[in-house]
């Protein structure tokens, strides 16, 4: 597999404050990868240090086997960028719009913007900025999808749009996948769990976990026994062990590091005979919760 | 060049209202420039619109919406931020740069061409000979006008900022040419050619360097560093003792041999005072000279001076070199210099009795390829001079028109050859009149839109020796110049320059001053 997206403790820094901290990063060509974290984790200036909207302070960033800071001209060709803060010609009409980025791109796919077009119930004679915030974003997808580009990256593309809006974008976004490689930043877990293939958490500038989402899954489970008697919990805990709480005799936590026989057998080790030890699948939005309270904790 | 033709025809279809509007003033312009006499002789001041109907007003609308129309095309894809759409997209800078230019020259440039063409052929000048100027003046304009519009756009995000911007930058200059006043000798200092080269290479540097630079990289934090380091280089180049003062341009010289004898006239006492001057921050010093001896078909300009005062304390002072706007030509017999001085220095010895020393900087120019010529009625075209006509407003003065730039020339009226209706009055005395335009050493085209170059050449009266004890109010001939009447035309040929000093001892500095005299 050949990594389209590449970075090495990349870092940028606002004065002191560092927006990302020695980010390594991998996106190989065909996954979906979903970059997530909380408001201000630095998911938006990766993107933009990885688009070359605006330089790293340390480390260095790769995007198709080129240094991003080096991206421009006729390497966009390949790149169909979508971010929800992007300032659209709004004088334009739509139709005017698609018109004239058709020039820009030898790959351009009449066609498939045609399809796009309808699929998104998309008003050609509109002017942009008569468009509502949901229209623009599809506008965008229509310009970032139209021309086969080997990588889409979107920024936060699904923020405050309806739920019938997003199921069209991601729809769409799945339709072109077979092709491009996806790169998306996205705090809204229950969309990405669908669809992403991989999976990065960011918080406060840093990397905590890069994998793909199948592994994520299995990693994380949420682990519930009930012990014979109602000691208070021993310390110290296993490191991977999350929200570790106790309710009487019964005992819960979030293991990030699961493995059935290991999990089971540390239990085992600290509690004695427990009962009732059941494993939980935990969904994305859960792992990201348990993930958050622990760097709260910390 | 897809590309380029591309976004031009994108920015064509957005900016077409601006577009119209351009034309329509370059029309407008056009329309005013071909009657040039008419709107001065049509001159109305009653009307509240008059600078509109009047026509001044246009050149400038232009020029600035030139400007704003730059700073918008340019700015519609903005190189400032990380939210434009475009940034993201196939753009070869290259070819983004080439589409606003071809903007610029096809929306501005090609159609101020037309009309400068227009025009030299509305008024009969050939368009070949004169096609390097308008080229230059093409040129210029670029240089003037769109390359710091160009840098402005490449460094601003929209017009707010741009005027943000350019606020600033008129507050400094201002600040610093307030700086520049308070210091001595800073008006007439002259910097080496090298180093006027070095600053002159500096600012186009820049204004090529930077938005080019800006549409490269779209780096604004090392554009405006850029910017800023070259400004602050310039000042400091312009402040740097490099100058070289007057006195080692003009040579000193014995007033025998100067080109014009000039001596310190005592002033007398004042008839009048001058309301304005207590109000102001500076003091003007007056200083009455006679003058002798200037050579036939000869004129001396006056062209700087320094006052030096031995003050109390066996100090002295002066406020340096400054500019002095005069001719003196050889039947003049006395003229009035004037010297600025802060006021406070001079409220502290304004009454005492000091020595003065008064040191004059002067051009010699003598007459070349003289010939005489006869005024027609009527519009007239002279090789030199041009096509004019007499002044109707202004007599003795003649209105022209001339491709590029007004002719470097000594004129005089020929007194004998000179007898206009209502010019022989009783008492009166006979008074010779001359005209001076300075000669364009290299050649330049004036400044400005319009290839056609509207002068006036006015003839001002000789200054005689008034007497002082002759208590009969003299008369002074009112010449007029009507067809038939002989102007003498020469080419001005500067023959040296040379410095002088007169003294002037025991005087105090307030008889030198209108209002303070007693």
């Amino acid at each position: 597999m050949t990594r389209v997206i590449h970075t090495q403790d990349l870092t940028k820094k606002y004065r002191r404050l560092a927006a990302l901290d020695h980010v390594n990063l991998e996106v190989q060509e065909g996954a979906i990868y979903a970059l997530v974290g909380q408001n201000g984790a630095g998911k938006t200036t990766a993107i933009k240090i990885l688009m070359n909207l605006i330089c790293a302070s340390q480390g260095s960033a790769e995007v198709l086997g080129t240094d991003s800071r080096n991206l421009r001209g006729k390497l966009y060709g390949q790149i169909g960028y979508v971010s929800e803060n992007q300032e659209i010609p709004e004088w334009m009409k739509v139709g005017a719009l698609l018109e004239y980025l058709r020039e820009f791109y030898s790959t351009w796919d009449t066609a498939l913007e045609q399809s796009l077009v309808k699929q998104f119930d998309l008003p050609l004679d509109r002017k942009i900025k008569a468009l509502s915030r949901g229209m623009r974003m599809k506008l965008a997808l229509t310009g970032a999808l139209a021309f086969h580009p080997r990588i889409i990256v979107l920024d936060e593309p699904f923020g405050g749009l309806d739920p019938l809006v997003r199921d069209q974008l991601i729809e769409s976004l799945l339709e072109r996948a077979t092709e491009s490689t996806v790169f998306l930043s996205s705090h809204d877990l229950a969309e990405i769990e669908s669809f992403a293939s991989h999976v990065g958490y960011l918080e406060s500038g840093r990397l905590l976990f890069s994998e793909e989402m199948s592994c994520l899954t299995t990693r994380f489970c949420e682990v519930e026994f009930t012990r014979e008697v109602d000691h208070p919990l021993p310390s110290p805990l296993p490191e991977a062990w999350l929200q570790t709480k106790s309710f009487g005799a019964m005992v819960r936590f979030v293991d990030s590091r699961f493995n059935q026989q290991n999990t089971a057998a540390e239990v085992q080790r600290l509690f004695g005979n427990v009962t009732k030890l059941q494993y939980r699948a935990l969904s994305l939005r859960a792992i990201f919760l348990a993930m958050a309270k622990k760097s709260e904790e910390a | 060049m897809n590309q380029i033709l591309h976004i031009f025809k994108k920015d064509t279809r957005r900016h077409w209202p601006e577009i119209l509007i351009s034309l329509a003033l370059l029309a407008m312009f056009t329309r005013h420039e071909l009657h040039p006499w008419q709107n001065i002789a049509s001159r109305g001041f009653s009307s509240p619109l008059f600078f509109i109907f009047d026509g001044r007003i246009i050149t400038p609308a232009l020029v600035l919406f030139w400007a704003y129309l730059t700073l918008r095309v340019v700015q519609g894809e903005s190189l400032v931020g990380d939210r434009q759409w475009w940034v993201t997209k196939p753009y070869e800078w290259s070819n983004l740069l080439a589409a606003k230019l071809l903007f610029i020259l096809v929306f501005i440039f090609v159609p101020l061409f037309h009309v400068q063409l227009f025009l030299l052929q509305h008024f009969e000048f050939p368009i070949l000979p004169n096609l390097w100027g308008i080229l230059w003046m093409q040129g210029s304009l670029f240089f003037v006008l769109c390359l710091p519009s160009l840098l402005l756009a490449s460094l601003t995000k929209n017009l707010s900022q741009a005027l943000l911007v350019v606020l600033s930058i008129l507050l400094l200059v201002a600040g610093i040419a307030w700086v520049g006043t308070k210091m001595p000798d800073s008006e007439m200092e002259y910097p080496p050619a090298v180093v006027e080269h070095l600053q002159e290479g500096l600012i186009l540097g820049a204004l090529i360097a930077i938005p080019v630079w800006q549409f490269a990289r779209r780096n604004r934090r090392a554009s405006c560093a850029a910017f800023l380091g070259v400004s602050v280089l310039y000042v400091l180049i312009s402040v740097a003792p490099f100058g070289r003062t007057p006195d080692r341009i003009y040579p000193l010289v014995e007033s025998a041999t100067a080109p014009a004898q000039i001596s310190v006239r005592l002033p007398e006492l004042s008839r009048r005072r001058d309301l304005w001057s207590s109000a102001t921050d500076n003091v003007y010093l007056n200083i009455p000279v006679n003058i002798s001896g200037v050579a036939p078909r000869t004129v001396v300009l006056l062209n700087g001076i320094n006052v030096v005062v031995d003050a109390p304390q066996d100090s002295q002072w002066s406020r340096g070199w400054k500019r002095q706007y005069g001719e003196v030509w050889p039947e003049d017999r006395q003229k009035d210099l004037t010297y600025e001085v802060d006021r406070g220095e001079y409220e502290k010895i304004k009454t005492k009795l000091l020595h003065f020393r008064i040191e004059l900087l002067l051009t010699e120019y003598q007459e070349a390829d003289a010939r005489n010529l006869s005024i027609s009625a009527g519009r007239f075209f002279d090789g030199t001079l041009g096509i004019c006509r007499l002044d109707p407003l202004r007599n003795p003065a003649l209105q022209c028109l001339k491709p590029l730039h007004s002719p470097g020339l000594m004129a005089s009226l020929v007194p004998q050859k000179n007898v206009c209706a209502g010019d022989d009055e009783e008492g009166t005395i006979q008074e010779d009149a001359h005209a001076w335009e300075y000669p364009n050493t290299f050649d330049f085209p004036d400044p400005g839109l319009n290839p056609v170059t509207d002068y006036s050449i006015m003839f001002g009266p000789s200054f005689v020796l008034r007497d002082a004890n002759n208590t009969t109010p003299q008369k002074q001939k009112v010449v007029h110049l009507c067809p038939g009447s002989e102007i003498r035309l020469a080419r001005p040929v500067a023959k040296r320059q040379v410095r002088i000093q007169l003294d002037l001892p025991d005087v105090r500095l307030q008889d030198l001053v209108e209002a303070d005299r007693q």
